[in-house]
């Protein structure tokens, strides 16, 4: 998975948040909140194709994270 | 009234190979439901007498089956999705919980018994809760902790014979399914569905997949969808696209925004919808609105009362009665309040120009800043109506009173929209703090989380003083 790189994830989060968010930024403990998410969603979609459900952005919590387990979930398939 | 129930619940139906539910890409038919439900039915007559089962499992499916079963073998039924606490079962003080999981490959898999939970040590008695009784509603606790309503078969049987929540369906009813079992808004996606021999389609969860409803809403013809009023307005907001493909959208439990029906428009969408309201202690709902297809009042009214519910107003305030409403409240596993056939639901109505109730506020939304009393929903009222205001919620706690103001996405940090905002508040009072935001936290079942606003609040101030 090449497509949704943390730089892509960490635009479209401040896109949707306006918050300063970096690679290593925990989003939710940045006050961004699940409608924000589903914003990002809508938007790594429109930009990638690509459908990220949520929970890897509950789980990730950080764009790296988030990235790192988008990488992990399209390995195991 | 025995008799429809008995049909419902034993209907030659039930033999049927149809499709009757969707859920994670598998269809189940009429038959294969039946047989899940049928080893539930012998698991609870298996564990001996009993009242109350409590039905756990993942899927809703089972919920599904689990409640057929328990009112097959006559019980009260609870059905956890996994979302009851130990305060909730405490209400309902199940006598016997079953694990219900629908095989995969298997059409069922017996429910094997977890035994008591939450009760005393000795077995309640049966009579403890009157044969009417077949399910519990639990309320959304915005206006305290939740509490367990008991719902009758009459009370059921009453909803399912609502043409007033009929949409056209010329192909047999197909239903999407959004609530969990723990929501009043499951009778209306599942079992009223069923009732007329319908099709449910569960959606899988906003955060899971919304992307996948349109699809599943082409590939089964999905003629209706319930959805939480928050939970409208974030999808309308965020991912209309994700609604397109479904005629008629149902909405409830909060304050439908007429801001919320412009994005929807402005996104292109060409849904039907309806706007529904009603306590739970009144089944699932009472009145009904169905907005017109241009939208040119500033309030979106709760409408006129359903079939099978009359109403009163004492002093402003709306009362219900009729068979929608339910036995009372249940507490420690027994009916600890009788409603006696009506509902004083706390909301406060008027009449538009054209006889529709227009919510008008809660009772208790009179409440007291620096000691002078201020009416919290007049506020949000005319807050909500000023230019470039998707919706304002005022929270109290025991040092602050915040209106919290939802904006359309850029405006919070536009000075001339913070100008307006703050101007209306003073003159309700200059110790009512304005906070601006692009959207609202929401709670599991999709109202809006005023404790959580409050939260956010109190953590961007202390970060505001460091």
């Amino acid at each position: 998975m090449t497509e949704i790189s943390v730089g892509l994830i960490i635009d479209c989060m401040r896109k949707v948040s306006n918050r300063d968010i970096q690679a290593d930024t925990d989003i939710f403990s940045a006050g961004v909140d699940s409608l924000a998410v589903l914003r990002c969603r809508a938007l790594l979609k429109a930009q990638t194709g690509i459908k990220v459900p949520g929970h890897v952005f509950f789980g990730g919590r950080t764009p790296a994270g988030i990235a790192d387990l988008i990488g992990a979930e399209n390995a195991g398939r | 009234m025995t008799r429809g129930w008995d049909d419902l619940l034993r209907g030659e139906r039930w033999r049927s190979p149809d499709t009757l539910w969707v859920e994670d890409g598998t269809e189940h038919g009429w038959a294969a439901v039946d047989e899940l439900a049928a080893a539930v039915e012998a698991a609870i007559r298996a564990c001996g007498p009993g009242r109350v089962v409590r039905i756990r499992s993942g899927s809703k499916l089972g919920c599904f089956a689990g409640q057929l079963g328990a009112w097959r073998a006559g019980r009260v039924v609870v059905a956890d999705h996994g979302d009851l606490g130990p305060g909730e079962l405490d209400l309902v003080r199940p006598d016997l919980t079953l694990d219900v999981t629908p095989g995969r490959a298997e059409p069922a898999v017996p429910a094997v018994p977890a035994g008591p939970v939450g009760g005393p040590d000795r077995p309640l008695p049966a009579d403890r809760i009157p044969g009417s009784v077949v399910t519990v509603n639990f309320t959304s606790g915005s206006t305290g902790s939740r509490k367990a309503v008991a719902v009758t078969r009459g009370n059921l049987l009453a909803l399912f014979g609502c043409r007033g929540l009929d949409v056209p369906a010329p192909g047999g009813l197909t239903a999407g399914s959004f609530a969990t079992p723990a929501y009043d808004g499951w009778w209306f996606d599942t079992w009223r569905t069923v009732a007329a021999g319908g099709t449910v389609v569960c959606l899988p969860g906003v955060n899971e997949d919304v992307f996948a409803w349109p699809e599943l809403a082409g590939t089964y013809g999905i003629d209706r969808l319930l959805l939480p009023t928050a939970v409208v307005a974030a999808l309308v907001d965020a991912v209309p696209d994700c609604l397109t493909g479904i005629p008629w959208l149902f909405s409830g439990g909060e304050q439908f925004q007429v801001s919320t029906y412009r994005r929807a428009r402005e996104a292109g969408l060409t849904n039907r919808f309806v706007n529904l309201y009603g306590p739970t202690e009144a089944t699932f709902a009472t009145h009904k609105h169905e907005l017109p297809t241009d939208l040119a009042a500033d309030v979106v009214p709760i409408g006129a009362p359903l079939d099978g519910c009359a109403q009163r107003l004492d002093g402003g305030e709306l009362v219900v009665s009729g068979p929608l409403v339910c036995l009372g409240y249940l507490a420690g596993g027994a009916v600890a309040e009788e409603f006696r056939g009506e509902f004083r639901t706390g909301d406060l109505v008027r009449a538009d120009p054209a006889g529709d109730l227009v919510f008008a506020g809660r009772l208790d939304s009179r409440i007291k800043v620096n000691g002078l009393r201020v009416d919290a929903a007049a506020l949000e009222h005319r807050v909500a109506t000023l230019p470039a205001v998707a919706d304002c919620r005022v929270v109290q706690d025991e040092r602050l009173t915040v209106a919290f103001v939802r904006t359309p996405a850029g405006a919070s940090a536009d000075p001339a929209v913070r100008d307006r905002v703050e101007s209306v508040v003073r003159t309700f009072s200059p110790a009512i703090g304005v906070r601006l935001l692009d959207r609202f936290p929401v709670k599991a079942g999709g109202k809006v989380d005023a404790a959580a606003l409050m939260d956010q609040h109190r953590a961007t101030d202390r970060d505001e003083e460091q």
